[in-house]
């Protein structure tokens, strides 16, 4: 008998006609592990929210949803379903890890003794022992996320849900957070329902992919080789990932071959695939050494947030130029944030010096920001103070004067963001209020764009849009330069790239080479053709290269 | 009616105010004030829990707490200037007395373990508790007029300082006399004023940007505005 | 061994008690007596910049209410002399001194009170009796740091594209009210998501129980009966005179055998965290000596 079955469910919003969910129908064996996936605004959320009643969106619903062989589609108090969602920061409602880990069973009325033993026995499981004592707000966002999934495991539920939960984290983070949850399921038989919009790292751990389409039916339904085989053909193939993307691609409608969803199963696919063939000459790599106008130059910044803490930057030298997409790469907590905070002038370095425009920051005071240079911060939430998308844009260039208002209309078309003019901006997914963001820092007309990790927590397809604008402001002539943990992003849209570590920057180059060069710290493309086509960065490009081979 | 249960040992503070400064005035009033801040805050608080509430609204007023303890470290440039008494007031206006009287009281408290505790802290509670509770019963008209609003707020920066210098009174010349309260009154004076000027103020500013906050989360998650 | 390392609810007993004692008895040898052990038992608790202005600060608070008290009182025998023709009187002044002494030590208690009983121990004390407050108060300390953090983040994000405040203090602070407005607005969107997750782990679907991540041990129990003893001793003091000690209208000082063992308890209770940290040092000294 299926562990849960979700049999013709239709759900419709309150004041809607459309349903968001159509006819969903499907059953979850025990100890599976199964991927949703959809674009934005496909239902994904609402479908797995709706599993649990207390947590259930308002409306319509109908159809049945069966767990554990009871009827749990208006039930309260369904122990067995776990649930982990995307917000690190929201997710932890406790002071304390202690009071935290004990939340879920406390709220069950568990005896303390009972409950102090589970709490121990999962807390030592996920290796988090050490954080029992600790305030929850000096954890990171990965740890917060692990504590999130312990939290939630330690009344022990059978079947969890998890709602994008690493979309807000960085690769490095995001990999902890998938071994302890493989863990999970490999080796206490947990049953796995998640969404992700990453799918590289899941993809290699699930048996199972459902996908749902944009107006809320199940598109496919299957094992992940053979969903992937679908994706490619639909208009979903950029959301892939490179193993499964190029094996799809060269294997063409040979059904038998299994497309591969690890680097490893690529490489050994490309291989074959290329075995007695000889690569097409490829023009020698074009020199990127053109001479170009400098906008922005700091050379030889140190930085401390505090005369007793350690050094942030230690000596990092940017040069920006005009008319160019500039990436920062690095993990979390390198201090990337804080390169971009002192290069916008908003931390002063207590040694180096920085040029704007071939003038010193210091001399701008604050009509820096004034159609100068603008930072979009990590977090776009911060930049929103009205109420309505509009009354945001036309309160800040009533502030900023200088004809800004009328540019409020052309912006916001050309980004596409009109339609959203009267929504709160709270209420918008998150491309939509990244796209607004970089609206509502467009209004200053600025020559010099910083962005602090403009990816995050947004689906491959709103990725690809916010890159295509990015390509569009850089014709027009301004500079960007942006920090990211996102290398096929970087990779796909950046000019040039650097490498952030102890404080400052290194190897930087043009992009191409850039990961070229780079063994471990590349694209997946690149780690799978390196020892074929050491210049190809992305999935097209390989498959590209490897279609054009001569027997 | 029930629903206000609750608030019903409140009502009784200012009786047995009175009714101390007549039969105990001198060597015990200080017991007996704490005595009733005491059990003021004990009833309000054991009769909540018996109640049941709403998770979302229970995290709201949390979150409401966790504001007025951060915004004293916001405005911290501003000495004096703590926007405490205005967003307890809000919260009465738009959650109810009992909200209101929570989101004071426990404010007081967090700002205790941020700030320092002291032998106030059951006064500051209560005064702030009450703030909060005014502003919930009387929320239609101050929802009305702003100029009532900002008497209100004036008012409660008064009441507050005047609570705090009975509270000195007290314990310092064991008793109240109308002499002892005056000089206190005095010499508290510029304190007054500031916490007056400053609740106005900020209920001038943050009224309606965090009223139609409160409002929009009331109507988006359907969130019941009973006490 | 520290003293914070005892459970909550006998941290929170001494404190209570020795608040009370203090007061209550207004004695003068017990308020020095409290001032010299918390003076001591809170020195490794502050920094050397917070020493230094307690050292201003307390000598300063001492002088100004022993000296203004004959302002408010014209009670006693002994007149000094005659200011606006009232009488300042000895008594009143040391009515003032004795009062400021407790005044000192009480703020002294606070502020340890503050060191060391952080609210997650207040809240672990509270959660059994009442596990709703409880939650309220442990989701508005989780959130405090956040907030703190996102309004940085809301301020330096306005900063980097124009909105920046004019020097004024009116500019200030609508600016920082209009930031802060912004940050309700933010957390009003949080709140429900936390909410969300609360719901998600089962919030008030049965009747909470509460587990307390402090142990009580032994220890507790011999450290809870000591504080209990002691206050019962200078308790039945107060209760039966010894510990009288009357400004007004003349000086009137109570003493004896039983003032003197009375005096003794109170004194002990308010030595007793001094003590735990003394023994715990000279302890560890001893066992490292050992090794």
């Amino acid at each position: 008998m299926a562990y849960l079955a979700v049999e013709d469910l239709t759900f419709t919003y309150p004041g809607r006609d459309e349903p968001a969910l159509r006819h969903i129908s499907f059953t979850l064996e025990k100890g599976s592990f199964t991927l949703l996936c959809g674009p934005t605004g496909c239902g994904k959320t609402t479908l797995l929210r709706r599993l649990r009643t207390e947590i259930a969106p308002a409306g319509k619903t109908e159809g049945r949803i069966v767990f554990d062989g009871e009827d749990v589609g208006g039930k309260e108090g369904v122990t067995g379903i776990g649930f982990v969602g995307q917000y690190p920061e929201e997710g932890i409602v406790s002071d304390v890890v202690s009071r935290e880990l004990a939340f879920g069973g406390e709220n069950l009325g568990y005896p303390p003794e009972k409950l102090r033993r589970l709490v121990a026995e999962t807390a030592n499981w996920f290796g988090i022992g050490d954080w029992y004592h600790k305030k929850t707000d000096t954890l990171s966002g990965g740890q917060k996320q692990i504590l999130s999934l312990a939290a939630a495991t330690v009344t022990r539920p059978g079947l969890l849900v998890l709602d994008e939960p690493t979309a807000r984290l960085d690769p490095i983070a995001s990999g902890d957070f998938f071994r302890a949850l493989e863990k999970l399921n490999r080796e206490l038989g947990v049953t796995v329902l998640l969404t992700e919009h990453r799918p590289e790292e899941v993809l290699p751990l699930a048996d199972r992919v459902i996908v749902l389409s944009e107006d809320g039916r199940i598109a496919a339904d299957g094992a992940p080789g053979e969903v992937c085989r679908y994706l490619y053909r639909s208009p979903f193939a950029p959301a892939l990932p490179a193993p499964a993307y190029i094996t799809a691609a060269l294997s063409g409608e040979k059904k038998e071959s299994e497309t591969a969803l690890t680097v490893r199963d690529a490489r050994a696919f490309l291989a074959s695939y290329c075995e007695g063939k000889t690569p097409a000459r490829d023009p020698a790599p074009e020199s990127e050494k053109a001479e170009r106008e400098e906008v922005l130059h700091a050379k030889e910044l140190w930085f401390r947030y505090e005369k007793n803490l350690p050094d942030v930057l230690r000596g990092a030298e940017v040069t920006l130029h005009k008319g160019e997409i500039f990436s920062v790469l690095g993990g979390n907590g390198a201090g990337k944030s804080t390169l971009l905070r002192v290069l916008s002038g908003l931390s002063r370095p207590y040694r180096g010096s920085e040029s704007v425009m071939g003038k010193k920051i210091s001399a701008y005071g604050a009509s820096l920001y004034r159609g100068t240079l603008a930072l979009l911060p990590q977090d776009p939430h911060a930049l929103f103070t009205a109420e309505t998308v509009k009354e945001d844009m036309e309160t800040l260039a009533k502030a900023l004067g200088n004809g800004a208002e009328e540019r409020i209309k052309g912006l916001t078309e050309s980004l596409g963001v009109a339609p959203l003019a009267d929504r709160h901006p709270f209420d918008l997914s998150g491309g939509e209020l990244q796209k607004c963001a970089l609206a509502k820092l467009l209004l200053s007309d600025p020559a010099i764009l910083l962005l602090d990790e403009p990816t995050k927590g947004i689906d491959a397809l709103a990725k690809r849009s916010l890159g295509e604008l990015l390509v569009s402001l850089r014709e027009a002539g301004k500079s960007i330069l942006l920090v990211t943990h996102d290398i096929e992003f970087a990779a796909r849209y950046s000019d040039r790239c650097a490498f952030f570590f102890d404080g400052a920057l290194f190897g930087e180059d043009g992009a191409r080479a850039f990961f070229r060069e780079n063994g471990t710290y590349t694209t997946a493309a690149s780690r799978i053709a390196r020892d074929l086509f050491p210049d190809a960065i992305l999935p097209e490009e390989v498959v590209q290269k490897a279609s054009r081979l001569e027997k | 009616m029930k629903k206000r249960l609750s608030l019903l040992p409140l009502a009784l503070i200012p009786v047995l105010i009175v009714l101390g400064t007549v039969i105990a005035n001198g060597k015990y009033l200080l017991y007996f004030g704490y005595g009733v801040a005491m059990l003021a805050l004990g009833a309000f608080f054991l009769t909540f829990e018996k109640k049941e509430n709403d998770t979302l609204r229970l995290v709201i007023l949390a979150v409401t707490v966790a504001l007025s303890s951060a915004g004293r470290v916001l405005f911290a440039a501003l000495p004096a200037f703590k926007p405490v008494s205005a967003l307890t007031v809000l919260a009465g206006m738009w959650f109810g007395g009992e909200a209101g009287f929570l989101v004071g009281a426990l404010s007081a408290l967090l700002s205790g373990f941020y700030f320092g505790l002291g032998p106030w802290l059951p006064f500051q509670m209560l005064s702030w508790g009450l703030i909060g509770l005014f502003a919930g019963l009387f929320r239609k008209p101050l929802k009305k007029s702003l100029p009532l609003l900002c008497v209100y707020g004036a008012a409660a920066g008064a009441l507050y300082s005047l609570m705090m210098d009975v509270f000195m009174a007290v314990w310092k010349d064991g008793g109240l006399t109308a002499k002892n309260l005056l000089l206190y009154f005095t010499a508290s004076l510029p304190t007054t004023a500031v916490y007056l000027v400053s609740n106005v103020v900020f209920l001038l500013l943050l009224r309606k940007p965090v009223g139609n906050a409160f409002e929009r989360v009331i109507t988006k998650y359907g969130m019941e505005e009973t006490e | 061994m520290t003293f914070s390392d005892f459970h909550p609810l006998v941290t929170a007993a001494w404190y209570l008690s020795v608040l009370i004692l203090t007061t209550a008895a207004g004695h003068p040898v017990l308020s020095a007596g409290a001032i010299l052990f918390t003076g001591l038992y809170s020195l490794p608790l502050t920094g050397a910049k917070e020493k230094k202005d307690d050292l201003f600060f307390y000598p300063l608070l001492f002088l100004l209410v022993a000296v203004t008290n004959p302002l408010f009182s014209h009670k006693g025998r002994t007149p000094l002399f005659f200011l606006n023709d009232n009488p300042v009187t000895l008594e009143a002044i040391l009515y003032g001194a004795s009062f400021a002494l407790t005044l000192i030590a009480v703020l002294l208690i606070c502020k340890c009170m503050t060191k060391d009983s952080s609210a997650e121990r207040f809240t672990a004390l509270i959660g059994r009796f009442l596990p709703k407050t409880a939650t309220v108060l442990s989701v508005a300390l989780r959130y405090v740091p956040l907030l703190k953090r996102r309004a940085g983040e809301i301020r330096e994000a306005q900063r980097g594209i124009g909105l920046v405040s004019g020097e004024s203090l009116t500019d200030r602070v609508v600016l920082t009210a209009k930031n802060y407005s912004s940050l309700i607005g933010w957390s009003m969107v949080s709140a429900a998501e936390s909410a969300r997750s609360m719901r998600a782990r089962n919030y008030g679907v049965t009747k909470r129980t509460s587990l307390d991540p402090f142990r009580f041990t032994a220890r507790d129990a011999g450290m809870l009966i000591l504080i209990a003893l002691c206050l019962a001793v200078t308790v039945t003091g107060g209760i039966t005179g010894a510990l009288r000690f009357d400004f007004y209208p003349a000086l009137a000082v109570k003493t004896g055998a039983i003032t003197a063992v009375s005096l003794a308890g109170g004194l002990l209770l308010a030595a007793l965290p001094m003590l735990t940290e003394g023994w715990g040092w000279m302890k560890w000294r001893i066992l490292r000596s050992k090794i």
